[in-house]
This record gives structure tokens, sequence and C-alpha cells, in this order.
């Protein structure tokens, strides 16, 4: 192999044909292969780094990052809408790779569209000079319900009003580019591109280092840099936020990722108040003022007062305070209105009406249907175009002239007659194709790219140098408007230098000093890990009691023993209980069948539609995960994963004992790998405090309930033996107990062992103590000696618990053969856990009661 | 013509609300046909701040925060204003064909008709309807003056529609109130728009007040006002004039203009949220009072 030789490209060429069979469509620009057959320089190291290592180790890499997304549990949903179907993107580790001339051509006509969007914005929250001067019509403008008439006296303090612009771009047939989209509401797809590279640079480090691509590091830290500028006032360190979509939203993984990448809080409406005309985020250490907001989510949802007042994600006064120049939103609210494909149509008019110029790269050509001429256009080749809404807002999408029906055709053309000013045609475009690795091969794929652009404090746009690309899923999509599947590639840009590796971490160095800031946690961070301590725990308790009894059943029905099949349907009942599940017992015929046993079993595992079952104990653990998901180291993250996977596998499992056993002991091993991660690998800061406050309190509920119902009657010996064992199997103390006591199981000792035992990490007392040491770490508001609720409430319980006596829990009520001692101390305690859960969440987590609309009186004058 | 107006607004919440923001226009329009002498706005509790802006409609709307826990809230706005309404419209306009008023927006190139096409199209309470053009459509026979169909709308609509206070809200769809033939003002002024823009013929809502007389020889009640509504209509080369639909005429001396845009949503007198209570009960008086050379002023 020559790697510079004049013939080394027919050498490339024949090897990657050789591999991958990769051939150059008929008649269309290819990325890859030049007019003359040859590989275009830019693609050159990366054919040659294959042909170095092999075609099999591309396809190992392939495989690896295909499984490192799955475990990642990557959202792909690029389009930023909710009804976008994820997860049926893949990752391609072939890169849509862009040459240094092409790159510089990108540039200039981007930021060009950057900087005369940006004057577009201006002058429509402006003086509309636009429309009084004929530039624009009115009703593209006043029809389109991203223009929010409320922003019209916005104004950054900031030299350019759009700060992120991303465009979508297309090369056409003869290679020339082409804008399909502007998108100007947020940098959608900034995290995930980020996600991929890091994906790609663990998977192909080889790849880096001899293809020369320029890296993101530089541009993100430049990006940190602008929005600090963007601060409405001098601050040392401003508060930067990222406004997030809200959790369900498809788009909020990828926003979490990059909010996490930036060290920004990942927040949603209701994580923020305005107060004094200026916004604040809840912390637990009370309200921090927020300088400047990352917008990622549609800015009609961010002000109920001002905006859409159904908005479940806004801040109500969002709109004032940026009004007043207390907060910089960025992008600024109303920037939707450049989202607006009739707006292609009439951007070449803007550019002369403003620039004097042409525009560097065209758009896709446009027909806007509120123009007589376009309009009779339009509706005479309906079949030859798409048919887009102005705005997608209304939840309307576009069309394939095409692929319509007559009678739909009918339809779209009564739609356009109706409201002309709504829609716009646009010419289908055949898009180059660049290579992706299908089945083992290389394809050619027509592809588009995502590409983003920031304004600096000088008025200037710098591009990001990559993005995400995506390519169609056949061959023939010659327009990538198939949301359901696809390819998502990196960009690699090609640098004319080799790159030194820089990260966000040199910037404090280089200036000479490293900032040190308090950590903020929000409250409602606190709040979810709360909670994922809680489910975490009640899900892994839950799934050692059902394999507990699971064993039991299965036993008693291989000895058909009277004794056995008794216990067996006592701890039946105790899970059902635990687990708050209707008596499904009670209601079965007696005697009792294993097969009842059975299936009451699997529907304490599976039944979602109970909230006490295992599924949904596990559910409510993934969602209040998912909500903090930038918390999680990868590893945790990955079993979180496995989590899922076992719980989507729990809903195909039959309710045969063979498999649900092994369901089981899957579910225990992630569960506790889950909390021994939790443990060993996150810093013991505040956000873990209230983890495990969250874990310790719901074992002692569990521990406390467990206990009680086991063993607060009187049995027969052999019983109550069973009983016992099933208690210290489940609470993971059948080891410890053999150990000390040997063969010879009591009461007295199993007690002794469960409750009292402080070096014991799983009885009763080491939780209260834990809990006790927890709510003293909790940042206090009151100063002074006062004992607060939570503190009290733990005290007491802790202290109830040493204050009590093995003989006397021991001591049977002859009368009713109970053990009344026992179950009131255990009552007790489980009722102040309860109360100390309850202040906890009263005191620190946010509690944003549901917004309510003040009506007027609608006018009726007396006449 | 000087009046006094004092509109009190009292919210009562089902439950204590912690923080309430709410956006307010009632205050009146410093207009050539109407000049603000003063005015001044009382919210209780104490607000956290009120900060007076203009709408993107040219309108002047207080932002109010309310930042410590409350039960209730009073919005009281007290103004006083002059009305001098003399211009007679009909002499200066009297013959421009409606459809040559309609072609002429597009055509005259004037920054003012231009500004006007927003309020062609639809808004969030008037939405275009094939009934709204057909009950039109009568008062608008080809070559028909602009002014004179206009008229002869608004004297439709008080002849065909019934004032009933009580069987519409502000949630009223307009073709509920065709089908009914029942309403109040703001459903008048509404429906009006929406048979204006169904000719292609800008239209806006305006919202203020209107001094009302007590039967002869009864005291005037205290608070017996009440806010009211009418609609605009543009005419190419002249500019907006009003029309009263609840009481069939052209707004006069007695007429008090506090805000326009394109329909209530957008000049709703106050607007607000509040956390928490579900449920709240509100009551309105307003008084608008003339007063003499010998009144005190306010």
């Amino acid at each position: 192999m020559t790697n510079a030789s004049p013939t080394g490209s027919t050498v490339i060429k024949s090897s990657a044909e050789r591999c991958y069979g990769y051939a150059q469509p008929p008649s269309a620009y290819d990325e890859l292969w030049s007019a003359t057959q040859t590989v275009r320089r830019a693609w050159q190291p990366l054919i040659q780094t294959i042909d170095r290592l092999g075609c099999d180790q591309l396809e190992r890499c392939h495989q690896e990052v295909t499984r490192m997304f799955r475990e990642n549990g990557v959202a792909y949903n690029i389009h930023g809408d909710p009804q976008g179907i994820h997860r049926n993107w893949q990752l391609d580790i072939l890169p849509l790779i862009i040459g240094r001339d092409d790159w510089e051509t990108i540039g200039t006509g981007l930021k060009q569209r950057a900087h005369l969007l940006d004057l577009v914005l201006k002058d429509l929250y402006g003086p509309r000079r636009l429309i009084t001067d004929g530039v624009l019509p009115a009703e593209l403008i006043y029809g389109h319900p991203g223009f929010l008439r409320p922003c019209h006296d916005l104004r950054l303090p900031t030299a350019n009003q759009l700060l992120f612009y991303s465009a979508d771009l297309g090369r056409t047939g003869d290679g020339s580019y082409m804008v399909l989209a502007d998108r100007t509401q947020g940098p959608f797809g900034m995290g995930h591109t980020l996600e991929n590279r890091t994906a790609l640079a663990k998977v192909m480090p080889d790849f880096f280092r001899t293809c020369k691509i320029q890296r993101l590091s530089a541009f993100f830290r430049l990006l940190r840099d602008e929005l600090r500028s963007y601060a409405p006032r001098t601050r040392e360190q401003p508060r930067i936020i990222l406004y997030a979509a809200d959790r369900q939203h498809p788009a909020y993984f990828e926003q979490s990722y990059l909010g996490a990448y930036l060290n920004y809080p990942v927040v949603q409406g209701d994580d923020l108040t305005m107060r004094d005309g200026r916004v604040w985020l809840k912390t637990l250490y009370g309200l921090e003022a927020v300088d400047v907001i990352l917008r990622m989510t549609d800015d009609r949802g961010c002000d109920p007062l001002e905006l859409d007042p159904t908005g479940p994600n806004g801040l109500a006064g969002l709109l004032e305070a940026a009004r007043r120049n207390q907060v910089t939103v960025a992008n600024p609210l109303g920037t939707g209105v450049l989202e607006n494909p009739g707006l292609m149509a009439f951007l070449p008019a803007v550019a002369r009406y403003f620039i004097n110029q042409e525009l560097l790269i065209p758009s896709v050509p446009t027909w806007w249907c509120g123009r007589e001429g376009d309009r009779r256009y339009v509706l005479e080749n309906l079949q030859n175009l798409i048919i887009k809404p102005i705005s997608k807002l209304a939840g309307e999408k576009g069309v394939i002239g095409s692929r319509l029906t007559k009678d739909e055709r009918r339809e779209w053309r009564g739609r356009i007659a109706a409201c002309p000013h709504c829609y716009v045609g646009q010419t289908p475009q055949t898009l180059a194709t660049a290579p992706a690795l299908v089945d083992n091969t290389f394809q050619p794929r027509p592809t588009l790219a995502r590409l983003f652009a920031l304004a600096q404090a000088s008025g200037e746009y710098t591009l990001m140098p990559g993005g995400i690309a995506r390519s169609g899923g056949n061959p023939d999509t010659h327009w990538v408007v198939n949301r359901t599947g696809g390819i998502l590639k990196d960009i690699w840009v090609v640098a004319s230098q080799p790159q030194k590796h820089t990260s966000l971490w040199l910037q404090s160095e280089s200036q000479g000093r490293i900032l040190q800031r308090q950590a903020v946690l929000p409250s409602r961070t606190a709040e979810n890990l709360f909670w994922v301590g809680r489910y975490a725990e009640r899900a892994e308790m839950l799934a050692r009691t059902l394999r507990t009894a699971l064993r039991q059943v299965e036993d008693s029905e291989r000895t058909e023993d009277e004794g056995d099949l008794e216990s067996s349907v006592t701890l039946v009942a105790i899970v059902c209980k635990m687990a708050s599940l209707p008596a499904a017992l009670e209601a079965a015929p007696s005697p009792i069948s294993f097969d009842d046993l059975q299936k009451t079993i699997f529907e304490t595992i599976t039944d979602d539609g109970n909230a006490g079952s295992l599924a949904a104990s596990l559910d409510f653990m993934f969602s209040a995960a998912q909500a903090v998901r930038e918390r999680w180291s990868s590893d945790s993250w990955r079993i979180v994963n496995d989590l899922e996977m076992h719980r989507l596998n729990m809903q195909r499992m039959s309710p045969a004992l063979r498999t649900m056993q092994p369901a089981l002991d899957r579910l225990v091993t992630s569960l506790q790998a889950f909390a021994g991660l939790c443990q060993e690998s996150m810093s013991r800061e505040l956000g873990w405090t209230f983890l495990d406050i969250g874990r310790r309190i719901e074992r002692a509920l569990i521990l406390s309930d467990f206990i009680r119902r086991s063993l607060e009657k009187h049995q027969e010996p052999v019983v109550e033996s069973m009983m016992m064992e099933s208690v210290l199997l489940t609470t993971e103390n059948i080891i410890t107990y053999r150990r000390r006591y040997r063969s010879y199981i009591a009461r007295d000792t199993v007690i002794d062992l469960l409750l009292l035992d402080e070096r014991n990490p799983r009885a009763l007392i080491f939780q209260l103590d834990r809990i006790q040491a927890h709510i003293a770490d909790l940042p206090k508001e009151r100063k002074g000696y006062r004992v607060r609720p939570e503190e009290r409430l733990a005290l007491e319980a802790s202290t109830r618990l040493r204050l009590s006596d093995t003989a006397h829990l021991c001591q049977r009520d002859t009368a009713s053969d109970r053990y009344p001692h026992l179950t009131a101390l255990l009552d007790g305690i489980r009722g102040l856990m309860e109360q100390v859960s309850e202040t906890i969440s009263h005191t620190y987590f946010v509690h944003t009661p549901k917004l309510h609309q003040l009506t007027s009186r609608k006018p009726e004058p007396g006449v | 013509m000087n009046y006094r107006i004092r509109h009190e607004t009292r919210y009562v919440y089902a439950e204590p609300t912690a923080v309430s923001y709410n956006e307010v226009r009632l205050s009146p329009l410093n207009l050539p046909s109407q000049t603000l002498i003063n005015k001044q706005l009382i919210v209780t509790p104490r607000p956290a701040e009120v900060t007076e802006r203009i709408d993107y409609f040219g309108n002047p709307t207080w932002f109010v925060a309310i930042d410590q826990p409350h039960n209730s809230m009073t919005v009281r706005a007290e103004s006083h204003v002059r009305i001098d309404r003399t211009r007679d419209v009909m002499a200066i306009y009297p013959s421009l064909p409606w459809q040559d008023a309609r072609d002429q927006l597009r055509t005259l190139g004037d920054p003012e008709a231009t500004a006007a096409l927003e309020f062609l199209l639809d808004s969030p309470l008037i939405e275009a309807a094939d009934e709204l053009k057909a009950y039109a459509r009568p008062s608008f026979a080809p070559g028909r003056p602009m002014m004179e169909a206009v008229l002869d709308l608004m004297a439709r609509i008080h002849r065909d529609f019934k004032f009933e206070p009580g069987t519409t809200d502000t949630a009223t769809p307009l073709s509920e109130v065709l089908a009914h033939r029942r309403g109040v003002c703001q459903d008048f002024a509404q429906l009006g728009i929406g048979c204006l823009r169904s000719q292609g013929l800008p239209a806006r809502y305006v919202s203020g007040y209107i001094e009302t007389l007590p039967p002869p020889g009864k005291e005037k009640l205290k608070g017996a006002d009440a806010s009211h509504a009418w609609f605009s209509a543009f005419l190419p080369g002249f500019g907006w004039i009003d029309f009263d639909p609840t009481n069939n005429q052209i707004p006069s001396d007695q007429h008090v203009i506090v805000a326009y845009g394109r329909d209530f949503s957008d000049v709703t007198p106050i607007k607000g949220v509040i956390f928490g209570a579900g449920q709240h009960e509100l009551s309105v008086a307003v008084d608008v009072e003339r007063l003499t050379s010998t009144s005190a002023p306010l």
C-alpha cells in the first residue's frame, strides 16, 4: 500500500471496492468518489486507515459502537418534536467528511445566512420595515404562530439577537450546497454531536490519529465563554442554566447530555421562579439568581402569563424579566418566527434589501402559496412538490406530493385554497450520497448535515467544526423526511494541521486561577435522587422477598409438606401486603393451590397497573433516574439500562417458576450493582446524601413492615423456623446468622440481629443511625439550638429502638397468641419513618402547585 | 366631555396563594380625540412591583407581581379623561365602494394600510367561517360604499341579536353566538370583526367604557357601569373608524377607549396566573362618572 503515490487512489479504490463493494451511484454527486472514479482528497486518510487496519476491524468498531449506544439507551430525536420516534436511528461509524475548501464555502455561506436571519429577527420584533417596505408580505409573518407579539420590545444587550443558528444543509446533484431548513429555536442536535464524537473517539482512536480533523472542544469552550459574556450584569461567575424540554420529551436526553458536558444545571420551568424582576433557581440553599438561560425548549411554552397559558413547562414572568434585561435568554424568545419555510421564497430579496448581496448558499426552491403566481404553480404541480405548512407549531406535517392519492391531492388543494399563506411548495432534492456502512458493505446514501453557528460578542458567527448528518434509510430516499428510521453520522471537518487535544478543563488553568464555586443542587434534583434511592431499594427488597417466596413455593411443591405449604402461603400473603396488592390470595378458593401462589407471585412482579408491584417500582425508579440523567456515571447508567432490559423481558415472561426465578436473580444482581456504584462512585455531596436518605428510609420502612408481618404471630415451631429463615434469607442475614448462631434458630437471636445489631448494615438500627447522620448534614435554614422536626423524628425512632429489649420484644401475649411489644415498636418506627420522609420532602423539595389562570369578567355594560 | 372612571376588580381565591403575576390593561389611551389627564393603579395586597410598558398594539400595560401569601386581590384603576370626537366621518369619505377599500389595502403602499393587514387574518378568538361570510353578505352588495355597508352590518347585528348577559362567556365561539342570536357587547364586536374579515376587510377589537344614564328621574347607581367593547374598521387613506353594534352607533363623546387588539384575547383587562388556588371568585364594579366643571378633579 502506498500512501501518496499518484496511483495511490487507484489502489485505494480497488481495496475499498474489494472490501465493501462500494460503487458510485449513477449520475449523482458522491462525497467519496470523484467524477473520475478516484477517492476525494478529504476521504483518503480514512480509506487508507481502513485499508491498513483491515475491513474486519471496521466491522468490529461498528459492532462496538452499536453495543455502546444500546447500553447507553441513546434516544435520538433531532427534530425536537414530541411525536418523533426515537431509538430507531443508528450511529454509522463512517463519518461525513468535509474537506477544507468545502468547509470554507459552507462557513461563509452559513455565516451570511445567520447574519441575515439576525437582521430579519431584529426587524420583525422592531420596526418591521420588511413589511412596510413590501419586502415581506404581511401574512407571511402575521399569520405565523411563531411570531410572538409580546416579544416585540425584547432586545438583548448583545450585538446579535439570534445567538444560535442551525441549518440543515444538503448537497445537490451537481455538488453545490443548499439549505433545506433553518433552525432557530435552539441548537437541537448539539448534544448528540458531542455524544457521537465521544463514542467514535473511544471506539476508533486510530482513525482520529490518522485523519487530521478539527476537534469540537475549542468550540464548546468558546460557547461557554460567549454565554458567560451574555450575562446582563458583571458577575465573577454568572449563573448559567440549561432550560430543557420536559422530561418525557425525547430530546431531553441529548439536552441533559449537553448540560452535563457544559456543567450547567439542567432545569425545567418549575425549578425556576421570577421575583423582583429576576429569574431565580430554586436550590437547596435557597434561591439563586440566574443570569443566562440556554433555552432548549420551544419559546411559546416558556411563559404562561404572556405566551401559551397551557404550557406545562413555563416560567410565569420570564418574558418580563427578559424584557427588563435581568436575564439573557439564548436564543431569545420569539426566534421561532424564523422557522418558516415561506421565508425562503423571500430571502434573496431580503439579502438585497439589507446587505445588497446575493445568497452565497441558496435555499431549496420554494413557492409560497400566499403569492398568487406561486400558488398557481403549486396547485398545478402538486404531484412534483413537497407541500409544507409554514409552521409546524399546529402539529401539521409536510407531505410528498407524488405519494398522495387523488383524493388526498384534492384535500390538499382545498386546504391551500382555504389558507393560502399557510403553505409552501418545495422541489424535492436528489441529495448527494455519502458512504454508509450497511450490512458490512459501503452503500451510497443521500445525506443531510445539521450544522451549528454561534454568535460572538463581536457580532461574528462561528461554526462548530462538526455536526450531525442524517442518511436516508433507503438508497433511494431523495429527501430525508423519513423520520422513523435512518442513519446518523458524525461530521468530520478536515483540519489544516494536526489538532492538539483540548478540553473544557484547561480553561481555568489558562486563566491562571481556579475558581471554585459551591456546587449547586436544584431542589428538583435532590427530590429525584431521593426517589431513586427509595424506589431502587423498594424494588430490590420486593425482588428479594419474591425470590424467597418462590423458593418456598418450589420447596413445598416438591416436598408436599403441610408445614411448607403453610409458610409459603403466609409468605406470599405478606409479599402481597408489602406490595399493597389486593389480596388475591384471600379470594382464592381454599385449599390454596400451587398455581394460585405462582399466579399471585407473577402478578406481584409484573402487574404495572398496580403501583405496588415490582414492575411499577422499577418504572418509578427509571423515571426519577432519567430526570437526573446528568448525575450518573456511564457505568451506573449502563446498569440502569440493564435494569430496563430486565424490566422489558419481564413483560414477556411466563408465570412459570423456571422463568421467574432467574429473572428475579438477574434483577437483584443488577440492583445490587447499582446500589454498589452509588455507594462507591458518587462523591459524598449533598446529592448523594439525598439518594442515601431515600434508600435508608425505604429499607427501614420495609424491614419494620416485613419483620412485623412475619413474626407478629405465634406459629407452629416448624412454620416459625421457616418464617424466620425466610426473613433472614430475604434480608441477606442468613450467612451472618449461621456463622454466629450455628444451626439453632430462635426468635430472640433473630430479632437481635435484624433490629439491634449496630454493625449489621441490614439491621434496622443501622438504617436509623445513617438517617440521623445524613439529616445532620442537610442545609439548615434556621440557626440556633432548635431541633428541626426531621431531626426530632429520627432521634425518636432510634431512641425507641435502642431502649427496647429483646426479651421484652419476645414476650408473647398468650390470649391472642401474638407479640404485642414487637408489633408496637415496629409500627411506631414505621410511622416515624413515614413522617421523616414527609418532613424532608416538605422542607427541601420544590412544591409548585398547579398554575391557575385568572380571567377577566366579560364586558357587559348595563345599557 | 370629562369623565372620571373607577374600575375595581376583586378576586377571592379558594385557598391562599404565595405569588401572583398579572398583566393589567385598564388605562384609557391617549389619542387625538381622547386626552388622558391622569390615571393610577391601586392593588391590594401591596405588590412587590408594578411596572408599566406599552404593548405590541400600543396599549399601556401594567405588570403587577405580588409575592406575599394572599387570599384575595383587589385591582383598582382610576382615570380622568377628556373626550372630544367631533369629526364627521360620513362627510369625509362618503362613497368609496367597499371592494375598492379592500383592494387599496395592498395597492396603496401606505404603511398604515400595510399594518392594517394584520387585522385581516384569523386571531385566537375569531376564525374565518362560512357562516360569518354568509351572515355578512347581505350588507356587502357589490359597489356599495364602504361606510354604508359597515353601518348596515352594525344595524343588522343590533337588530338580529338579543343583548342577554350571562348567556355567553369569554370562551363562547362565534358560531354559537350566530346560532343563538344572543350575547353581549364582546360577542357583537367579535361578530362584526369576523364579518368584515370574511369580506377581506381588516377589523380590530376595541375595549373601553361607555357612559350609561339612569332611567329618567332615577339616581345613577354606584358601580353599575361596566367595561364595554366594539369594533373598528379600516378605510384606506382615512384610517380606522369605530362602530358600536351593541348600541348601533358610531362612538361619540360617551365612549372611552382603553385598548385595541385583534380580539378580546389581546386586550383582556386583567390576565394573571396564581399558584395553587384552583378556583376563584370575581367581582367587578365600574363607575363612569361625567364631570361637570364644578366636580372635583381626581
